[in-house]
């Protein structure tokens, strides 16, 4: 039924640009509010959840090939459960496409446009996005990649342009108050890696379906090795207590770059990749969105879905939350509790009962 | 809905192709010189440029035969010495009476192409494409001359995409012509020429070419059928043929590139690719592309491996900057002033304090100034043309500056924009660019940087979605080909291209020997 395919390279950038798009801004306040200057080690400890979801979800996907978690759940629970738990799935992807949304618009609105309402923001990326999401999935990973090279390059100009403010003492000492606070830390950020439970939902489309696993764990790697470098480098250069009062602390630290007095405020190089990565990971979650409600609904076509579901989504983001900090207060404090059950919750329990009903391809 | 549409379309057009050939399809030639004429002159009527020789063959007592031709399009020198020449003379002592066409073609005639016909519709059909008839009386089929010979401008320089150094050649109006600078450069039996009339009326002669043994079959085959699919009765020049054949009508950039070089087709060949030839345009078609290919000139090849490099960067440099520079003024002067150096900001500050307008309709207002003239430029007589163009920029800038009407800075950007979108070599591409800056154009006017990266978006999922002849338009960049990067941005030394690009599905790719890095032995082996 899909003709969209998806290579394994593609699933390794898919997988990273959708683990640091939001991340990259709202991190390093988070992780290093316990861990003080140890923050750079929670998104490596997060990043091992990744894996655990991932070994979990391709192993269960492994069992039921070209099948998505919707269906497979249905054959593991049977009719009306599995129903269920698809239904906890659409409700939990609207949710966090919304969040995504909101996380992206308010962001927007309180540092490049802060006139605008955040209505027309809100608006203007619900046009495009609706726009990539029609064109498909095989057209938003085919563009990832390009995104992804100006993203890179962008990363290494900010870097180079920073290096002299850095100081790398603001990181010692090493693990001075023991593993509890990282660990503690490393919560909120698991919910940003848990959302890699949706490659549960794009086996179907990768070609070689067994390269699934090994291919995410290479993108977790790579995306939680980049965010522990991002944070590294946010402590380097106003140290554990300052970032974690920000809001926004990398775009802070772009924002200080002044390089022989002429290139200054290099957000600009900073800000047009990410919100590029960021269209690229609405887009992406709004894919998924939309194909796990066709899914559910066992449509053949699911193109007519995706403006109403778009308005849906859209919609629910402006009344999400009340104001910027509301936002980072749900992120921080409630989004890795709330998303964990179900992103590593739900695939295990699966994963459990299929081990005991044996329903799928051994 | 759709099937309603199409029946509606399709039956006059049926009616109307039979009705063009059903009384030379139905009527067979007769025995009778005198009947054949009658019918010839029917078939033609008033037509000045047929003209008839009747002769009086030196056989007995002689026998009636005719010859028709279309003035123009023939060499009369070789219908002078070798037809009517041998004709009226050099006849074969002893004839049988049944096979004198045979012995007419095979003894008599001195002509390379010679062949027989008895259709009316083949007839007229090589009369007009230039052949001379010869009617014998007592026959009912006649011998068609390939005698065709016509006025061309004959090989040139190419006008639009000059190189300095390298081949100058240019593909010109002529199909032999084209195919002759095509087959000189391929010499084995492997380039392959199909060929097709298209076109009821025109019947316009079109060659399919690749190499055998290279091109994937599939692309083969699924070219032309498209070519096979069209049915109309006039093809006027390449583009037709190209909005007949191509995958989206409403992209807004290209999916075929055209070509004056014989050396760009060649290579595009050679390394999988088809091109297709049309009689009348000076043009080819080269298929499929992919979007980079806007950005490559021959010339790369030529010059040293760093340099083209360089130039390959700063040609991608200038397409960003065509495509990107106005509307980033725009975005930035307008929204977000604090990402402006101070001493920069300054500049652009008081040199816009007397302009009464906002920056949006500053630069929108020179660009299209600029375009204006840009087009002018094109249509004014050639003496005139580069003067006009560059005195009224000149003046206009100049005048517009002092009149307060628009700021140093914006004329500046509009200018730099101008010129960076010349850098791209091909035409129909950087007439795309224009589009896409305009839209950016207004879009940042709107919402600043939001709007940029939007709107930006936009354009990448269009060329992301976009196929040419089933080629991802943005390969092998995305999706990545990591073999084929070899000649992209950076070029590889050609003893390192072993191998040909895998992005238009070539079936042998291996190119060349490993190991040809010169000071190596050939390979590796000691001698």
């Amino acid at each position: 039924m899909n003709k969209e395919v998806i290579s394994g390279n593609q699933l390794i950038a898919l997988v990273f640009t959708f683990l640091i798009a939001t991340a990259t801004l709202f991190l390093p306040a988070f992780v290093t509010k316990n861990a003080g200057q140890d923050g750079w080690i929670a998104p490596l400890v997060a990043g091992l959840i990744g894996i655990i979801v991932v070994i979990v979800v391709t192993t269960l996907g492994l069992r039921f090939p070209k099948l998505t978690l919707i269906e497979y759940s249905e054959i593991i629970l049977g009719n009306w459960l599995g129903k269920l738990v698809g239904l906890i799935f659409i409700v939990f992807y609207i949710h966090l496409t919304a969040i995504i949304i909101s996380e992206i618009s308010t962001t927007i609105s309180s540092t490049i446009l802060t006139d605008t309402p955040i209505k027309v923001i809100t608006f203007i990326l619900f046009i495009i996005t609706a726009y990539g999401v029609k064109k498909g999935l095989e057209v938003i990973t085919r563009i990832n990649i390009l995104i992804l090279m100006v993203t890179y390059l962008a990363m290494f100009i900010c870097l180079a342009l920073l290096l002299k403010d850095m100081n790398i003492e603001l990181l010692t000492p090493v693990l001075s108050n023991g593993i509890i606070p990282i660990l503690k830390d490393s919560v909120p950020v698991t919910g940003w890696f848990g959302e890699i439970v949706s490659i549960a939902f794009l086996m179907p489309f990768i070609n070689k379906p067994e390269e699934t696993r090994i291919c995410s764990i290479w993108g977790i790697i790579w995306a939680s090795v980049t965010l522990s470098f991002f944070v590294a480098l946010v402590i380097m250069v106003f140290g554990a207590k300052l970032s974690s009062n920000l809001t926004f602390p990398t775009l802070e630290a772009v924002r200080i770059i002044n390089f022989s007095d002429y290139i200054q405020r290099a957000e600009i190089i900073f800000l047009i990749p990410w919100l590029l990565a960021n269209i690229i990971k609405i887009c992406f979650f709004y894919y998924i969105t939309v194909f796990v409600i066709s899914k559910w609904f066992k449509l053949e076509r699911m193109s007519f879905l995706v403006l109403p579901v778009g308005l849906i989504i859209f919609s629910m983001s402006l009344g999400l939350f009340k104001s910027n900090v509301d936002l980072v207060e749900f992120l921080g404090k409630a989004w890795g509790m709330y998303s964990l059950p179900i992103e590593l919750g739900i695939p295990i329990f699966l994963l459990i009962i299929e081990l005991i009903r044996k329903k799928g391809r051994t | 809905m759709f099937n309603m549409f199409e029946k509606k379309d399709k039956k006059p057009q049926t009616n109307s192709t039979i009705s063009d050939n059903n009384n030379l399809n139905s009527s067979e030639l007769s025995n009778s010189l005198k009947k054949n004429i009658s019918d010839f002159n029917e078939f033609v009527g008033i037509n000045h440029d047929v003209n008839t020789r009747n002769l009086k063959l030196p056989i007995g007592k002689g026998i009636d035969a005719s010859i028709m031709f279309v003035d123009g399009l023939v060499d009369k020198c070789t219908i002078n010495d070798s037809v009517i020449k041998p004709l009226l003379t050099k006849f074969p002592e002893k004839i049988a009476e049944d096979d004198l066409l045979d012995i007419i073609s095979e003894r008599v005639i001195k002509n390379l192409k010679l062949e027989q016909s008895c259709n009316w519709n083949d007839i007229l059909d090589k009369m007009f494409s230039g052949d001379t008839i010869l009617f014998v009386d007592g026959y009912s089929h006649v011998l068609i001359i390939g005698v065709r010979k016509w006025l061309d401008r004959g090989v040139q320089e190419t006008g639009t995409e000059q190189v300095i150094s390298g081949p100058k050649d240019s593909f010109s109006e002529t199909l032999l012509t084209n195919t002759m600078l095509v087959r000189r450069r391929i010499k084995s039996h492997k380039l392959k020429m199909e060929y097709m009339t298209i076109g009821t009326l025109t019947k316009t002669d079109v060659i399919l070419s690749y190499v055998d043994g290279v091109v994937n079959p599939k692309l083969v085959e699924e070219v032309r059928s498209r070519l096979n699919r069209i049915e109309t009765d006039s093809i006027i020049g390449s583009h037709m043929i190209e909005e007949f054949i191509e995958d989206s009508s409403f992209a807004m950039v290209p999916q075929i590139i055209h070509t004056e070089r014989p050396d760009k087709a060649v290579a595009h060949i050679l390394e999988g690719g088809v091109i297709i030839l049309v009689d009348g345009t000076p043009m080819v078609l080269m298929l499929p592309i992919v979007f980079w290919q806007f950005l490559y000139s021959p010339e790369d090849y030529n010059e040293r491996l760093y340099t083209s490099f360089l130039l390959r960067s700063l040609r991608f440099v200038s397409l960003f900057i065509a495509l990107t520079l106005p509307s980033f003024y725009i975005a930035v002067s307008s929204f977000h002033h604090e990402m402006i150096p101070i001493g920069l900001l300054q500049v652009i500050v008081s040199g816009r304090r007397d302009v009464p307008f906002p920056v949006l309709v500053e630069v929108i207002i020179m660009e299209l100034i600029l375009e204006v003239i840009r087009e002018a430029g094109v249509r004014l007589p050639r003496n005139v043309g580069q003067a006009i163009s560059i005195v009224g920029a000149l003046v206009l800038g100049q005048a517009a500056i002092q009149a307060k009407l628009a700021s140093p800075a914006t004329v500046t950007v509009v200018a730099i924009t101008a010129i960076a979108n010349f850098t791209i070599p091909s035409f129909s591409a950087g007439l795309s660019i224009r589009v896409f800056r305009f839209v950016l154009m207004l879009a940042s006017g709107l919402h600043g940087i939001l709007g940029f990266t939007a709107i930006l978006f936009v354009i990448l999922v269009h060329l992301c979605s976009l196929r040419s002849f089933g080629v991802p338009f943005l390969a092998p960049f995305a999706p990545l080909i990591p073999g084929d990067l070899k000649d992209s941005q950076v070029r590889l030394p050609i003893w390192a291209m072993n191998r040909r690009p895998q992005t238009f599905g070539a079936i042998n790719s291996v190119r060349q020997k490993p190991g040809l890095k010169p000071g190596l032995k050939p390979g590796g082996k000691q001698q």
